[in-house]
């Protein structure tokens, strides 16, 4: 606490009116007035080294119990570029209309974050170059995340944008002109072979190169956010399975694993060993979704077969331990649904085995192939310093040579004892971000024997019974126990008044999720930082002048994962 | 009689439909074991029949013709070009007996028909007003235009080592001793094939993952049963064709005739087929690349070395 | 922001694992050099091999699947079932609610009334399978055990409606027949001008 405060004391010293509010965490919370706001992210990126910009959201405070100045708040999340610290600013807007002024001039990455905000919230940017809406349709009307938009309130809107609101000042910034460089505007999606979910990329085309692009998401957008506000923390983590589907158990363990951390608790080993096994088993999985699709993609067809049946006999396993193959729901909020079963150590092994030989046959295929060298490498390069302006995390930094890994850079569940190493690449090409994941996979599964070797007996889940179930016995032989029972499913875990922001290394990158809590057991707001959406707002950018069949290559190399970014 | 069984039976209308069924569950059914699945099952015996089925739901489906396409270039293409892949087939001499068109420039004739067939794609990808069509059937033209080339080139070898363009007296000539001069034309010419029939890794035009199918995209119900019946017409062609140029024709190990000629032709699938699985698609301009800077002067090469072969090791005039 | 400077960070004892492309050659010589190399070593005749060393293994993975079927744990999640009691063969749920307040897509809905004896009843119980997710927390909250989750995993149905109920235990047949059953209000529920908005499939043409 002392350090982190060490930090900021610049930021405090330099502006008067900046105030630290309170730490979230370790995070500290600094108010920053309406109007300094530029000034003050300004001396944070360029005094303070904070680089990376992780989120951008706004709390709507019209329920909230008590006095605020103003109805709405932003909170920006900044990480500093040793990576390990974040720094939360938050800011009153008196004015929803009138806004604050956009950061977009200072980092790439909140040109989309901004445009979420306005979107869900109503929030104006000033100086914003395209503020429109994302995630719903370009027809909606109202702003979703406001309080006082009622849940149930759906709206039916037919028509489809053409986008060249969005094409047209990109074409003039690189002196185009449609008729006389005789380009051709196709759209790549929303359903389109290798668009790997339902995602809209607009492209101007010269003869097979493209020139420029623009995105168009939101087709999976179901107001994951706005859900969770109706329900209980417990509730939560069903929904949680389907951010990122083809990692669905991450995505639990890192929403329980919030929450925890909010309510100050911490799982047995037990508990804390089986989710590290199954957090690196799900990155196995979702990495080889990725490559799988990726290398299809490419037209080689057979090591999609390779990789696939691996990933199936993982799913049996899961399905074995958790009751489903694909959405899992298997944690809770301090702890898990059920123990490991009897024999999971072979039925792991075996996994582990046929994933490693999976991985191997298609390495043999592909690492030395001309083919697949050719066509990947030096593809959409994306340098270390352009990476953190587009806010990436996860496997994508880590291919530009940036070695940014939450496992390292701030262990949580007992990384730091395991040995396992970072694996960084070079280029930051198509190359280096799939050869990035076939490593990583090797990797996880040293963790795994490592943490399957030493998993060590006893509870589970933590013995506070006003967080979860009492046991059946209890349940089926005393009152208490079933008031206990009773309690808990009306009113949910109960999570201290405040706000936390919680980071995981997902298999995609920085998962985070930003709950504030209104002291009830239903969240008063739950904003989850998405990697596949700063990824994908970089992907128009970064395809620019290669070809059709290399954005191809660059969407799957991506893992853009629609569930978890339109949310 | 003899000519009417000539055109519809064999080598005609229903042996090329036979194949197509044959060939078209042959690739499915070995392709699955590449991929360790086991593809056709249910329908006959080891799931042969299955093809039947899927052309029965193609004929009895509705064709749809998109508004605003030339109707006359949609829907004739699908008519002209199985014609004309079903045409070659007249050139190729079957077993020792049966050449429907015994012709001195078989060669020729054989090289141009096959030649032509890629046009006629690139003509669908025009008319289907569909810009992902169009996208095919540049990449069609493009691929075409530079693989042709090399195709022409190898294929011209073995008759400028015989002296002949007679495709009979091609296969008559062969021995081991040119089989083994014309290796490297057989290889050149094998690969040009890949280009030319778009399998990959040549499979630029109809990636599905880039242009979503490139011409074949608009095409549905019996139009693209007809487009695929051409497809595999010219597989057909094109493997009888490097078959009777470059590996001895339907000339067996003891004994002559058309049954060799078809396994020397399902011993090219399987090999293409494996091609197919390993290799992934490479890019157009790694095409071209490739075709101009390697194949063709290699195929240039080839040729010095057949004349170098004619003069010094068969020995002919 | 440099390079160096992330490398050069202490992160531990672990080591970086740097994913690296081989170096190009740049001088004439060294192209040649590669191309032999790489005639030689037949890198693309190396995944032909692959795929056929696999192949010869016939190590298929299909499982076809009306005929044979993945092994179900007994923790695996599919259709519903309701349970009763083994000594007086009436139905355990008692109509506590409880699954009907944690069900997350709210597919659970439950009447209950008092019978003659002022008895707790349940008298209308239905599952909506269309909506329900499979997420288990039904089967996890319920105090008496009545309702678990069985390896019946294969529903299918032409009809939304088909779903609502599900044979034994919910909507009874008159009370379907009598057309009283009522729908959800909220996402995923029939809407009122559904009729208008949705056109019947031309089963013939």
């Amino acid at each position: 606490m002392k350090d982190d405060l060490l930090e900021i004391q610049p930021l405090l010293d330099k502006f008067e009116t900046t105030l630290l509010l309170r730490m979230m965490g370790d995070t500290p919370l600094v108010s920053v007035e309406n109007e300094q706001l530029f000034t003050v992210v300004d001396f944070l990126k360029n005094k303070m080294d904070y680089s990376l910009l992780l989120d951008i959201t706004a709390v709507d405070n019209l329920d909230i119990s008590h006095p605020t100045s103003t109805r709405f708040e932003l909170i920006y999340l900044f990480r500093h570029k040793e990576f390990s610290r974040i720094l939360a600013l938050k800011t009153a807007v008196a004015d929803p209309d009138t806004g604050v002024e956009s950061i977009v001039s200072l980092y790439e990455v909140a040109d989309w974050l901004e445009r979420e905000v306005w979107d869900q919230y109503g929030i104006v940017f000033q100086n914003h170059p395209t503020l429109k809406r994302i995630l719903n349709h370009n027809e909606f009307v109202g702003h979703p995340m406001r309080k006082d938009y009622e849940i149930t309130k759906g709206q039916y809107c037919t028509q489809t944008q053409d986008m060249m609101d969005e094409m047209k000042p990109l074409l003039d910034a690189r002196g185009l002109e449609m008729e006389r460089d005789e380009l051709m505007i196709l759209n790549l999606g929303p359903s389109h072979p290798a668009s790997h979910g339902t995602i809209r990329t607009l492209v101007a085309l010269d003869g097979e190169t493209i020139r420029a692009g623009a995105s168009e998401i939101g087709y999976l957008h179901r107001g994951f956010e706005k859900s969770c506000e109706n329900h209980t923390y417990n509730q939560i983590i069903p929904y949680t399975d389907r951010l990122n589907y083809c990692s669905a158990l991450m995505n639990n363990i890192a929403f329980a694993k919030t929450v925890e951390d909010m309510m100050g608790i911490t799982l047995p080993d037990r508990g804390i060993f089986i989710r590290v096994i199954l957090t690196e088993l799900s990155r196995v999985i979702d990495h080889l979704v990725c490559l799988a699709a990726g290398l299809l993609d490419m037209g080689a067809q057979t090591n999609y077969w390779y990789l696939f049946n691996p990933r199936n006999n993982a799913y049996d396993f899961l399905s074995k331990l958790t009751g489903a193959r694909l959405t899992n729901s298997y944690m809770r909020i301090g702890g898990m649904t059920h123990d490991l079963y009897e024999g999971w150590r072979a039925d792991l092994d075996d996994v582990l085995k046929k994933v490693d030989s999976g991985i191997a046959q298609t390495l043999q295929m592909i690492q030395h192939n001309r083919i697949y060298n050719d066509r990947i490498q030096n593809v959409s390069p994306v340098s270390a310093e352009q990476a953190i302006a587009y806010g990436f995390t996860g496997p994508n930094l880590r291919a530009s040579g940036v070695a940014y890994d939450l496992r390292f850079d701030k262990p949580y569940y007992y990384y730091d004892h395991f040995d396992f190493d970072l694996v960084v690449g070079s280029q930051g090409d198509t190359y280096d971000r799939m050869m990035v994941r076939f490593e990583e996979m090797l990797q996880s599964m040293r963790i795994i024997t490592q943490a399957a070797d030493e998993i060590p007996g006893g509870e589970i889940n933590i013995a506070d019974h006003r967080i979860v179930m009492p046991p059946k016995t209890a349940v089926y032989n005393t009152i208490e126990g079933m008031m206990n029972q009773f309690k808990l499913v009306y009113e949910g875990v109960k999570v201290p008044k405040g706000e936390y922001y919680g980071a995981f290394e997902a298999a995609n990158g920085e998962l985070g999720f930003y709950i504030v809590s209104d002291g009830s057991g239903t969240p008063y707001k739950v904003k989850v930082r998405a990697p596949s959406f700063v990824h994908m707002a970089a992907y128009p950018k970064i395809i620019e002048n290669y070809q059709v069949a290399d954005a191809i290559m660059t969407l799957g190399s991506l893992n853009i994962i629609a569930g978890e970014m339109d949310r | 009689m003899e000519l009417l069984f000539n055109i519809y039976v064999f080598p005609g209308t229903l042996f090329v439909l036979v194949w197509t069924v044959f060939v078209f569950w042959f690739f499915r059914k070995f392709m699955a074991y590449l991929h360790k699945r086991i593809g056709p099952h249910y329908n006959g015996p080891a799931g042969s029949l299955q093809t039947l089925y899927d052309l029965s739901k193609l004929l009895s489906k509705e064709s749809i013709t998109p508004h605003n396409v030339n109707p006359y270039l949609f829907s004739a293409i699908p008519i002209l070009a199985p014609t004309i892949a079903i045409l070659t087939v007249v050139l190729i001499p079957w077993t020792p007996e049966l050449t429907i068109v015994d012709t001195s420039y078989g060669v020729l004739a054989l090289v141009v028909l096959i030649g032509i067939e890629p046009f006629l794609l690139f003509l669908t990808g025009f008319g289907s007003n569909n810009k992902y069509s169009f996208l095919g059937g540049i990449r069609i033209l493009t691929q075409m235009i530079s693989m042709e080339t090399s195709f022409f080139l190898s294929a011209l070898s073995p008759a400028l080592l015989f002296g002949t363009m007679n495709l009979i007296e091609i296969t008559e000539a062969n021995t081991w001793l040119t089989t083994l001069i014309l290796l490297p034309g057989a290889i050149l010419f094998f690969i040009s094939i890949l280009g030319v029939l778009e399998q990959p890794p040549f499979n630029i035009p109809d990636a599905e993952q880039e242009i979503v199918y490139g011409f074949y995209t608009e095409y549905s119900g019996t139009n693209y049963f007809l487009l695929k019946l051409a497809e595999f017409g010219e597989f057909l062609v094109v493997f009888a064709a490097t078959i009777t140029l470059f590996f001895g024709g339907y000339r067996g190990l003891f004994f002559d005739s058309f049954l060799c000629l078809f396994v020397k032709m399902l011993i090219m699938a399987m090999l293409m087929l494996a091609i197919r699985a390993s290799t992934p698609r490479i890019r157009l301009n790694q095409m071209l690349a490739f075709a101009w800077s390697y194949l063709v002067p290699l195929s240039f090469l080839n040729m010095v070395w057949i004349v170098i072969a004619r003069l010094y090791i068969v020995g002919g005039g | 922001m440099s390079l160096e400077q992330f490398k050069d960070r202490n992160v531990g004892e672990q080591n970086y694992y740097q994913v690296d492309i081989a170096d190009y050659p740049t001088t004439g010589w060294g192209k040649f050099k590669r191309a032999v190399d790489r005639t030689f070593k037949g890198e693309l005749f190396v995944g032909l091999w692959v795929v056929m060393r696999e192949m010869i293994k016939f190590d298929i993975h299909t499982v076809q699947y009306p005929k044979e079927k993945l092994p179900i744990g007994p923790r695996y999640r599919a259709v519903h079932e309701m349970l009763r009691l083994w000594e007086s063969d009436t139905e355990r749920c008692i109509g506590c609610g409880l699954c009907e307040k944690i069900c997350i897509s709210d597919c659970i809905r439950m009447d209950t009334r008092y019978d003659e004896n002022s008895r707790k009843e349940v008298g209308e119980y239905s599952i909506n399978l269309g909506r329900c997710i499979f997420c288990g927390y039904c089967a996890e909250v319920c105090p008496e055990l009545a309702i678990v989750h069985g390896p019946r995993y294969e529903n299918t149905s032409e009809q939304r409606a088909h779903y609502v109920t599900f044979e034994d235990m919910l909507t009874p047949i008159d009370v379907m027949k009598a057309g009283a059953q009522k729908e959800y209000p909220g996402f995923g529920a029939i809407t009122p001008h559904e009729d208008e908005r949705v056109q019947k499939t031309p089963l013939a043409y």
